[in-house]
């Protein structure tokens, strides 16, 4: 869920709403935010599936060093959803393994 | 000081030193191995693990290569840990037509010496390798190799030797050589003495340092061997892949003419492979520069143009890593395998340069057979030390 | 390629302040930072800082990240987000991977100003989505506005568990808990009553035991242990909860440190392995500068003291400022830094 009232902080600097498409679905997300924090809102939790066991994996460290948060975005496979911005029209894949090219 | 007597004293914990280890201990022989840092520090620890025998020109190296690779299924299932052993193909690309020229005859000598080698085209080639780029004349390909995890590979040989008995000191350096009359007695370390009928060389690069405290020279010297890691994607290659520029870099048959060309002056023969986990190991620079194992700009821009010019789609890849390992290598890139003719039970595994993971087992196998007194498995002529010497027995 | 006197690595509270001091001198210098924005993590720090007025007391994280940044921009000092440094090699050679490509950088001095990571731990259950970094959960509730999840249990009650507990009960997520190993509450005493006022149980002598839940945490289970650091077996606690945040501590991120061959010394106190520096925080390569958590873990305070440190003694090496003005600067960041490591 995102934060509308706050505190401390007054304004999330949030930008232009956009659609974007998770797994064939379509949620709003807004410009500014990184694809993770889009799919937390919407209360998404797995983002992939690990290749030897197919365990899935989610939101770990936040900061683009784990790589737990790996998904395929627009067929490009292994994005950092934490460290990319949402873009409208974007197209993203809950990740299998190391995922496939343009998959 | 304290003493110890055993058989036979290895010295270095590498894929050598480990793999004789482990062949001597199966024929209840009474072995310590002595490293003076860690299991797989070295060498072992930072390379690629091609089982490579394209790569090998035909003749004593080929044939020692397919006797060892013959192998590789029976002893790890013998070892108690998961070395990622799978079998794969490989492919040589050929990017210009001199290499494809060049690889008409190699390929036959090839096929004589009993490989099962193909020359495929451009697009037989993209058939096998869809990521390839277009501007490609041709490769040769060959199902016969096969890959593994060099430092699980060595980690596995040092647990089941240390299983089987083999006393395995880590963190101790060599410090002298114990001999008298041409006969070793054995070794002294920073803490004791321990005495063996033989002692085995077995310390890749540093092979020289250890016989000079015998004041025998072992014409090894570290070649610098540069890689690049990627990050962990999608299945991507199909084959151990190497340029046809490999070969020519691996026997120095540069020309004089490309000495400025950045491909040459690296002796970079590109080979790329993908690892379980899904990383591009991405090698390899061949350059002597004594002991440094730093990685440079100059290679790693080297490597990556180049891989990039192969495969475009690696534009879109990310580099993580990268690391050097320095290969024991020999002027005719054959190792040095046997006695010391000069040094009663000084006996030599060394040299093995880029060759050490594929030559492990069958090294280990032939030491210990030398040393057991046993009818050898290979003809080790043409690996001899000898061969360096002339008829006064000075090195050439 | 292109050429700068001083290349800093990271561009959070450390390497900022080092850009600043080494600037202010009139050194050519850039600063190279694989996120989005530069700031490390002090942009999602929405509580006051502690310490003397020097150091931003009584001052909100972002605000003191905005500060430095706005003193950057005016020192014009190029920053390079979204780059990361695939190696440094020899002679200064930095490979910048950026959005467009890879570029090199030749810099006379390096500063590694790399930060940290959080610890992880493993325990059944401890992959499923929901567990995660208490910093993760902050970044996600401070920086983006979203909540982490409705039902939180804290692993950890140092001060950024705290920290982040009193955090996500302002952005209106529902803490079960803190769960504490020691004896004692770790972080301070301000901390923990303010968690305390709101009547978060904070459970010391408590360990995690495991997550549970199918594909993503559903039920958190926690155990006492005794002085043997044995789990008492009728202590156990279920939660309800769809997030489990883990703030157990740092570790340096130190792999450049580790490539460019510096020397290490294994210091629990200070998170690990940690690059030995002398006290100008050059290491034992040359023109090799370590400041913030990579030379240490520490608060957001010390990471500026020694970024600014760095940034002085690398600038001074160029020869922008002179001997005597590096030592009393020195010897009063030194005092500086040991009243707030105290």
């Amino acid at each position: 869920m995102r934060i509308f009232k706050h505190p401390i902080i007054e304004d999330f600097n949030r930008g232009k709403k956009v659609r974007i498409e998770v797994d064939g679905k379509t949620i709003d997300a807004y410009e500014g935010e990184t694809i993770a924090a889009a799919l937390a809102a919407s209360d998404i939790k797995i983002f992939r599936y690990t290749k030897k066991n197919h365990d899935p994996r989610g939101i770990y460290c936040g900061i683009g060093y784990c790589t737990d948060c790996m998904m395929t975005v627009n067929g490009q496979p292994n994005i950092r959803t934490c460290m990319t911005k949402v873009k409208d029209g974007m197209k993203i894949k809950t990740q299998d393994g190391r995922g496939k090219w343009g998959g | 000081m304290k003493r110890q007597y055993v058989d036979v004293i290895i010295i270095g914990g590498g894929v050598i030193g480990t793999s004789i280890a482990y062949y001597l201990v199966k024929e209840g022989v009474k072995v310590t191995l002595i490293e003076k840092e860690d299991i797989a520090s070295g060498t072992s620890g930072a390379c690629d693990g091609n089982l490579m025998l394209l790569s090998k020109s035909p003749g004593h190296h080929f044939q020692l290569a397919r006797e060892s690779l013959k192998l590789f299924p029976s002893l790890i299932k013998d070892l108690d840990v998961n070395v990622g052993y799978r079998k794969n193909g490989c492919l040589m690309l050929l990017e210009t037509k001199e290499q494809w020229d060049l690889s008409q005859k190699n390929i036959k000598q090839q096929q004589e010496a009993g490989l099962n080698v193909k020359l495929m085209d451009d697009k037989q080639t993209r058939n096998t390798e869809p990521f390839l780029t277009s501007d490609i004349y041709g490769s040769c390909h060959t199902q016969e190799n096969g890959h593994i995890n060099p430092i699980m590979l060595t980690l596995g040989l040092y647990q089941k030797s240390r299983q089987q008995g083999a006393d395995i000191l880590l963190h101790e350096p060599v410090k002298e050589i114990l001999y008298k009359k041409g006969q070793v007695l054995g070794v002294r370390t920073a803490c004791q003495e321990i005495y063996a009928k033989y002692i085995v060389n077995a310390t890749g690069v540093y092979a020289n340092e250890i016989g000079k405290m015998t004041e025998i020279d072992i014409p090894v010297l570290p070649k610098r061997g540069q890689v690049l890691v990627t990050e962990s994607i999608p299945p991507f290659i199909n084959n151990s892949i190497i340029c046809g520029c490999y070969l020519k870099a691996k026997h120095h048959l540069c020309d004089k003419k490309d000495i400025n060309d950045p491909i040459v002056s690296l002796g970079r023969g590109l080979s790329l492979e993908q690892t379980i986990e899904g990383n591009l190991l991405i090698g390899s620079t061949r350059e002597y520069v004594n002991f440094d194992t730093r990685t440079t700009y100059e290679g790693m821009t080297a490597i990556a143009q180049h891989a990039c010019q192969l495969f475009p789609k690696l534009k879109e890849v990310k580099m993580i890593r990268s690391f050097s390992g320095l290969r024991p290598a020999t002027i005719d890139g054959l190792p040095i395998i046997g006695h010391i003719k000069t040094l009663k039970g000084m006996l030599l595994a060394v040299g093995h340069e880029g060759d050490g993971i594929i030559l492990a087992p069958i090294t280990g196998k032939l030491i210990a057979e030398l040393i057991c007194g046993k009818k050898l498995s290979f003809n080790i002529q043409p690996f001899s030390l000898e061969r360096f010497k002339d008829a006064s027995g000075k090195l050439k | 390629m292109s050429e700068t006197e001083i290349a800093i690595i990271g561009a959070g509270p450390a390497g900022l302040s080092a850009g600043i001091a080494a600037a202010e001198s009139g050194a050519k210098v850039c600063l190279i930072d694989r996120n989005l924005e530069a700031g490390g993590q002090l942009f999602k720090q929405i509580h006051k800082f502690f310490g003397s007025s020097k150091h931003f007391a009584g001052e909100r994280g972002f605000l003191i990240g905005r500060k430095l940044l706005e003193s950057c921009n005016k020192l014009a000092v190029e920053i390079h987000l979204q780059s990361y440094v695939g190696g440094i090699f020899p002679e200064g050679k930095i490979m910048m991977v950026t959005p467009h490509g890879t570029e090199i950088i030749q810099a006379q001095k390096i500063i590694l100003a790399t930060g940290a990571i959080e610890k992880s731990l493993a325990f059944p259950g401890s992959t499923l989505p929901g567990v995660m970094g208490a910093g993760a959960a902050q970044t996600l509730c401070n920086i983006q506005g979203v909540q982490p999840g409705k039902e939180v249990l804290m692993v950890g009650s140092g001060n950024v568990g705290l920290i982040v507990t009193y955090q996500l009960l302002q952005a209106g997520v529902n803490v079960v808990g803190i769960v504490e190993l020691a004896s004692e509450i770790k972080g301070y005493g301000v901390h923990s009553a303010k968690i305390r006022r709101l009547g978060i149980p904070i459970y010391t002598q408590h360990t995690i035991l495991e997550a549970k839940g199918n594909k993503k945490v559903e039920k958190a289970v926690i155990g006492k242990i005794d002085q043997n650091q044995k789990i008492i077996l009728n202590s156990l606690k279920e939660f309800y909860v769809d997030t489990i945040c883990l703030a157990i501590g740092l570790n340096p991120l130190a792999e450049l440190a580790w490539m460019c061959g510096c020397h290490f010394d294994y210091k629990p106190a200070l998170g690990s392995h940690i690059p030995w520096h002398n006290p100008y925080m050059e290491t034992n390569i040359k023109n090799i500068y370590v400041a913030g958590d990579v030379a240490g873990i520490g608060e957001a305070t010390i990471a500026m003291e020694e970024g600014k440190l760095a940034g002085l003694a690398a600038a001074t090496s160029l020869g922008y400022y002179n001997h005597a003005f590096l030592e009393k600067q020195r010897s009063n960041i030194e005092n500086d830094l040991k009243n707030l490591r105290r």
